[in-house]
């Protein structure tokens, strides 16, 4: 049974907003791991063949943003969702490549999984 | 009455015409010729004639009264195509003469002796004439003849002589006011060049083959100084006052030195302290020369306004990306507090509706930073909240387009929230048929003041009727727009329906 279950990687700097992301991927019925950065989120798909999605903060510190992330992840690991969220941009930047969902900050939770049920069916 | 072809010839009457003497006061030198020819062939008349397209006229003349005839009176018309003198003895019996009104009556004349007018050119213009008004069949004696032609020489002489001192004095008229002329125009431009405060210059180009390398001032105007702080530049080479004077401005000028074309153009002399110029250069004088004339001003304050005024726009828009990015954000951070405190709270339905509020409020500040957070447009306020909501098709809208202040946008966006969730939850919209139309104009409201009207209706839902809640939804509507309290909500038997006003310039007040 577990094995079946879909593992969705949630990365966000900010801890509050990360935690609501994480309970909001649990309750929607997903194994949920978590990172604070592209680096760490990085590190963890090198380690963990089953996430078969990112959501990803694009606004954050390290010297690589959302944006770079998925890009990167797009190259290495063609077979991963992705999608995106920022305060920054009221609709999808023109640099996110188009594979990737996008939702402005604060996203309406319901559309946040209906777009997780359809990516990760 | 018929005359030769050649009477009327251009050339010929050209060449009368060059002498510029038909109509002109009579001159004793004419008259001496005619009293002498009269006298030299002893006949009462003699008559300088020059015969024009229309008539003949005479320059000088004795015995005879009146300046001009007609050409049907003429008989020197005649003599215009002789090689030599024309002598008729008896006019009355010349085919050519012999129905001359002059001849037929009065003075009726009888005796013509004439000798042509014939200029350096060869054209004939009249004739001198002796007439007589007796027949003299034995015509001029050889002597008569000659002088008869000696006195013609001699009008050509004295016409030549007049139209020479008449051309000496249109040119020295001429001259005379060329020179007043030139010297206006000298005193209007050292005026203008003087006074202007645009600064102006001529420089000389140097050249390296076809390279601009250098430039000389050969003049300055007054304002040149303020205008380039160049204090004493007259004479003095370019690279020699600002050797560091950027090659643009060698390459613009040494172009139009060459080619002679003007240009206009602004740009930046950094050794003049970092001036902007608006500048207008074009070549003068000799092309060989290498002069080029350049009138310019100094338009450092409007550039740096320019500057400045950009900067600060894009300042403002950084500024309002960051405030609205870290807004946004706390909005997501306010959601996520509310989310995990309210975990447990079983009224979960409440919490929706609190979370759907936040939305609301979000979406609407997203439209006012696309707009800079001046203004948005009400059509787009509309759209984006009913759209996060229902299916678009549902709602018809209607109305001019208007833009709303910011503080507007918020209200008029969480009023329509709240009416269309109700919708969803109790009208129109909770079944699958139903619709909602949403009309606004602007009107006067009576009392001289521009309102802003707008009118919720639902229709094809089910019965509704006042719930009597006094919740937070509820009170926003009746509130109105911006809580101006102007709010008419009724439950009609076709659905639920709100009109809503409010003062047209608290609407639109950013």
């Amino acid at each position: 049974m577990a094995s079946t279950r879909k593992s969705i990687l949630v990365v966000e700097d900010d801890s509050l907003l990360r935690m609501a992301a994480v309970d909001l991927v649990e309750e929607a019925g997903y194994d949920v791991v978590e990172a604070a950065d592209a680096v760490q989120a990085i590190a963890i798909l090198q380690g963990d063949a089953d996430i078969a999605l990112v959501f990803s903060d694009i606004d954050m510190p390290g010297g690589m943003d959302g944006i770079r992330l998925v890009a990167f992840i797009h190259e290495r690991w063609p077979r991963i969702q992705t999608i995106l969220t920022s305060g920054k941009f009221a609709t999808a930047p023109d640099s996110l490549s188009a594979d990737s969902l996008f939702f402005t900050k604060p996203y309406v939770e319901s559309k946040l999984v209906e777009a997780f049920r359809k990516m990760i069916a | 009455m018929k005359f030769p072809a050649y009477a009327l010839d251009a050339g010929r009457l050209a060449a009368l015409d060059g002498y510029k003497v038909l109509d002109t006061a009579p001159e004793t030198g004419f008259d001496d010729i005619a009293a002498l020819a009269a006298h030299i062939c002893e006949t009462p008349v003699a008559l300088v004639s020059l015969v024009a397209v229309d008539r003949q006229w005479f320059k000088g003349r004795v015995g005879f009264d009146g300046c001009e005839t007609d050409l049907g009176s003429s008989v020197c018309v005649h003599a215009l195509v002789e090689p030599d003198l024309l002598v008729i003895p008896d006019l009355t019996e010349d085919p050519r003469t012999r129905d001359n009104p002059l001849v037929v009556g009065d003075p009726r004349i009888r005796f013509y002796a004439g000798a042509p007018l014939r200029t350096p050119e060869g054209h004939v213009i009249g004739s001198l004439c002796a007439i007589d008004v007796l027949p003299r069949p034995a015509g001029l004696a050889d002597k008569q003849a000659d002088m008869l032609r000696a006195l013609a020489r001699q009008v050509m002489t004295q016409m030549e002589t007049r139209r020479l001192g008449m051309e000496l004095e249109r040119r020295m008229a001429q001259q005379a006011s060329d020179a007043a002329l030139l010297e206006t125009s000298r005193a209007d431009f050292r005026f203008l060049f003087d006074g202007i405060d645009d600064g102006f210059c001529v420089v000389e180009m140097k050249f390296d083959g076809a390279r601009p390398v250098d430039y000389r001032f050969v003049e300055v105007n007054p304002a040149f100084v303020h205008q380039t702080g160049l204090g004493d530049a007259k004479g003095r080479w370019m690279r020699e006052i600002a050797p560091d004077h950027e090659q643009h401005w060698f390459d613009i000028y040494g172009k139009v030195a060459l080619t002679g074309e003007p240009v206009r153009f602004e740009n930046e002399a950094r050794q003049l302290g970092e001036r902007w110029y608006e500048v207008h250069a074009f070549r003068v004088g000799d092309p060989a020369l290498g002069h080029v004339g350049i009138l310019f001003n100094d338009v450092s304050k409007r550039k740096s306004e320019e500057r400045l005024r950009r900067e600060i726009e894009v300042l403002q828009e950084t500024i309002n990306r960051e405030i609205s990015h870290r807004l946004k954000n706390s909005f997501a951070m306010v959601l996520a507090i509310a989310g995990q405190t309210l975990r447990t709270v079983t009224e979960q339905e409440a919490v929706a509706a609190f979370n759907r509020r936040i939305h609301a409020l979000s979406r609407a500040h997203d439209l006012l930073i696309e707009q800079n957070w001046v203004a948005a447009e009400i059509e787009g306020v509309v759209r984006t909240v009913f759209d996060a909501l229902a299916p678009r098709e549902r709602l018809d809208i209607g109305g001019p387009a208007l833009k709303l202040g910011a503080r507007a946008t918020l209200s008029v966006s969480l009023l329509l929230h709240e009416l269309t969730a109700n919708a969803l939850k109790h009208g129109s919209l909770s079944n699958d048929g139903g619709r909602v139309s949403l009309v606004w104009r602007v009107q006067d409201d009576g009392g001289g003041e521009t309102g802003l009207i707008l009118d919720w209706r639902e229709s094809g839902g089910p019965p509704v009727r006042e719930t009597g809640r006094k919740g937070f939804g509820s009170r926003l509507i009746k509130q109105g727009i911006l809580g101006t309290g102007g709010a008419d909500i009724r439950y009609e038997s076709s659905g639920f329906a709100a009109t809503f006003n409010a003062p047209l310039a608290q609407v639109q007040q950013s």
